[in-house]
């Protein structure tokens, strides 16, 4: 039993109008094993699992699925036969509980097919006691943090008897110890023998949990490998197709005076926070998730409710009340939820790069539609952007190019302060170099840059200085060359003096 | 203080009831016979057409979908009724009613679940069709049904309640049940909600919608049945008019939920709304000329009072 494939996707070819987005792609994965699946974006990742899953249909090839050859997969059907799946995107219902969005596919019932609300609650309860998420069932999804929405999302796809559980980036929105939980629920899931298919641009998760790994590149699977018999490097060769000469590009600027500072900035969930930013610097924030560092970056900029503090920019004091107002002042925001804060997904890339700054190809009362054209045309080349065309709907790209999208879009918009909250979620390998390249390129231009992360090589590689924030406190304001992993860990987890 | 607070949030939740007895307030006060309990019962049992209606429309409209052809449906479903009652039977004109109007409810269906045509195109479309096939049969002329029961239902009371509040009473029941404690409605909530999210967890998402289309359809037939017991017949396009009305019940309905979402009983306070309005006005003499304003105005007044308020509809 051990050695006999649970599923087999064999040949499958998938052309997309102008694109062939899989291109004669074998997958598959021998029962009870752990695979990781990588590729960078845009290699052809999601595609091959949204045809698994019936979403796309492929153009052509074959699925065999449990010995049973299946010709037209839909979710439900493939959900009974005990795959299931979690994705990346945010899927659940806003308006339903956490009760109703765990047990969505098989509600408890009474007769006749009604609801039995009260044993609906008693099992939830028990699930998130079991899985150790501390959250109250009958709250809404809506209301939930990113994090806490993936979280029930796992809870969900683990309820079930599934054999083989595919998770599309699931620990992208969570904080190192949710990581550790999905972990542990993860060889939970092993030691029962369900198999794993397992995507996730974090190598190091892939060392830390996977057997085997397969490489995607332009829609061709490159390799497979067994984990034990490989490293990082390779795989990341692999992937790119190119030895990675750098992975966290720092650009070398003179740090300037001060163009930036708040004292006690003070909210309902951020409080007393002060640091100053200064020309050419980067300054990190790091925390844990829940630390406020979201909050914070999002009273700054003016989109929550400021309770006490003062702002200068230039050395002057500013009033900042709304993100309209923040923009005139010069400071941008890349938003860590992209796709609900960051772009209008139904507009071209052309006009979500020229949305924060129209007006500036505004002439008399009409748009300048040639100018913006030629303007997103220069930043679609520069930043790498892979699109068709700069009128391609922004929600056909994927992460990372979204995530260019976006930055385009403030680096257009003449801002001198740039907060970047968690800009590298959900990106390959590649682009995030290039992300780290801009922000290079931002600072030599003489800006300033706040960058919010927690992910603490990020934080180490690429700034200047780093605020570690803890229960919406800033505890601590560290050089980051007199500082350590250990040491940002610990101020993040214990605050004040160590 | 904080008892103060909690009170504050409860007189808030009742803001939209009480703004509904002060605007009867003053109706009574414009003109007394507003309260008179011959008038009640005429609010009453004028409601049922739309709130069978309204319900139809806020299944289907919960799946993420719409529906402007239910008053259509009404009206087909009510000639045929009378057409086929007049030359057979009552019994044969029900059933033939049921049948048109089932049928016609799994053709929208039909067209956007499965051929993918979007809800507003084709049940517009729809909506022509069935106007046109209700003048067809009607070759626009009055219709007249004289059959006992028709009539009782339409004029007699039970208790002092009209008949016809009794029966969409119990469908509200029914309806209550099925969309608010059944799987089904827990289904359709799902595919409204987020569509990907319930194919991956497994939810049919063409079966629940083409059901919610047929049962739209169902209870567009319940309404032909009130409908034709009132006026002892059925006047060709007397539905017409009535679709603004339904859509206006639905979003009120959702504007005073908990969770912001279509409910049946949201739905069923609207229609309550929509009655007394439509009803008060008129008898307090406003000018036929501004009656479409003033109702505009109280419409906006309870969606934004309801909407600023909580917990109004516990859903």
């Amino acid at each position: 039993m051990a050695d006999q494939y649970i599923l087999e996707m064999k040949n499958i070819t998938k052309l997309f109008p102008g694109v062939r987005a899989l291109d004669n792609v074998d997958f598959c994965v021998k029962s009870g094993e752990v695979r990781a699946l990588v590729g960078e974006n845009g290699a052809g990742k999601s595609t091959l699992i949204k045809i698994l899953t019936g979403v796309y249909k492929a153009t052509s090839g074959s699925i065999t699925l449990m010995n049973q050859k299946i010709d037209n997969p839909d979710s439900a059907t493939i959900k009974r036969m005990g795959l299931s799946c979690i994705y990346q995107d945010q899927n659940f219902v806003p308006y339903f509980s956490i009760a109703e969005s765990l047990f969505m596919d098989d509600l408890p019932q009474k007769n006749y097919g009604l609801i039995d609300q009260k044993k609906l609650f008693e099992k939830a309860e028990a699930l998130l006691k079991r899985l150790n998420i501390n959250l109250e069932p009958h709250l809404l999804m809506g209301d939930l943090t990113v994090s806490e929405q993936q979280l029930i999302q796992i809870a969900a796809a683990v309820h079930g008897k599934a054999s083989i559980m595919l998770l599309d980036e699931p620990t992208a929105p969570l904080s190192s110890d949710e990581v550790e939980r999905l972990f542990q629920i993860i060889n939970d899931l092993k030691k029962d023998g369900v198999t794993i298919i397992y995507i996730s641009h974090r190598l190091e998760e892939i060392f830390r949990i996977a057997d085997t790994v397969s490489v995607l590149r332009n829609g061709k699977m490159i390799d497979t490998l067994n984990i034990k018999e490989t490293n990082q490097d390779e795989i990341i060769k692999l992937m790119v197709g190119k030895d990675v000469e750098e992975k966290y590009p720092k650009t070398k600027v003179k740090i300037g005076e001060e163009i930036f500072r708040i004292d006690n900035y003070t909210s309902d969930k951020v409080k007393n926070v002060s640091f100053d930013l200064r020309k050419g610097e980067v300054f990190g924030i790091y925390g844990v998730v829940g630390a406020g560092k979201t909050e914070l970056a999002k009273l700054i900029f003016g989109a929550d409710k400021k309770e006490d503090g003062r702002l200068y920019i230039d050395g002057q004091e500013c009033v900042i009340e709304s993100p309209n107002a923040a923009i005139k002042k010069g400071i941008a925001f890349v938003s860590e939820d992209r796709r609900k804060e960051g772009l209008v997904g139904d507009f071209s890339i052309c006009r979500n790069i020229t949305l924060a700054s129209l007006w500036k190809y505004i002439k008399r009362i009409f748009i300048n539609f040639k100018r913006e054209r030629t303007v997103s045309q220069t930043y679609v080349g520069e930043l790498n952007i892979k699109t068709p065309t700069i009128e391609t709907l922004v929600r056909t790209l994927s992460g990372g190019n979204q995530q260019k999208v976006i930055l385009s879009k403030w680096l257009s918009s003449d801002a001198k302060i740039f907060i970047l909250d968690q800009p590298t979620i959900g990106v390959d390998v590649g682009a995030k170099t290039e992300i780290y390249r801009l922000i290079g390129t931002l600072v030599s231009n003489g800006a300033g840059v706040i960058f919010i992360s927690s992910e603490i090589p990020e934080i180490i590689n690429l700034t200047d200085r780093v605020g570690v924030m803890k229960h919406g406190e800033m505890v601590k304001i560290l050089d980051t060359k007199e500082t350590d992993p250990q040491k940002l860990l610990a101020y993040a987890l214990k605050g004040g003096e160590l | 203080m904080k008892n103060n607070s909690k009170l504050k949030g409860q007189l808030k939740s009742l803001i939209i009831y009480i703004g509904l007895l002060l605007i009867c307030i003053v109706f009574a006060i414009l003109n007394p016979t507003f309260i008179s309990p011959s008038n009640l019962m005429t609010i009453l049992s004028h409601m049922a057409p739309l709130a069978l209606m309204s319900f139809g429309l806020a299944s289907v409209m919960m799946a993420g979908d719409f529906d402007l052809s239910l008053v259509g449906i009404t009206g087909f479903s009510a000639v045929t009724i009378i057409v086929l009652a007049n030359q057979f039977n009552l019994l044969v004109g029900l059933l033939g009613g049921l049948i048109v109007a089932v049928l016609v409810g799994f053709l929208n269906g039909f067209f956007v679940v499965k051929v993918g045509i979007h809800p507003w195109l084709a049940t517009i479309a729809m909506m022509r069709m069935t106007f046109g096939l209700e003048q067809i049969l009607s070759k626009g002329y009055a219709q007249n049904l004289n059959h006992p029961f028709i009539y009782w239902l339409g004029h007699s009371r039970i208790g002092f309640i009209p008949a016809q509040t009794i029966f969409a009473l119990l469908i509200f029941g029914v309806m209550y049940v099925l969309i608010q404690k059944h799987k089904f409605g827990y289904h359709l909530y799902a595919l409204g909600g987020n569509r990907i999210a319930a194919q991956i967890a497994g939810i049919r998402v063409q079966k629940p919608r083409i059901l919610a289309y047929m049962l739209a359809g169902v209870l567009c037939f319940f309404a032909s049945i009130c409908l034709t017991g009132t006026l002892s017949g059925y006047t060709p396009l007397a539905t017409e008019k009535m679709v603004n009305d339904t859509i206006l019940a639905v979003f009120i309905g959702s504007s005073v939920s908990k969770r912001k979402v279509i409910n049946i009983p949201g739905t069923f306070l609207g229609v309550i709304i929509m009655g007394i309005f439509s009803n008060g006005l008129a008898l307090i003499g406003v000018p036929s000329y501004w009656m479409q304003l003033v109702k505009g105005i109280l419409i906006i007044l309870v969606i934004v009072t309801s909407s600023r308020s909580e917990k109004m509809v516990q859903i």
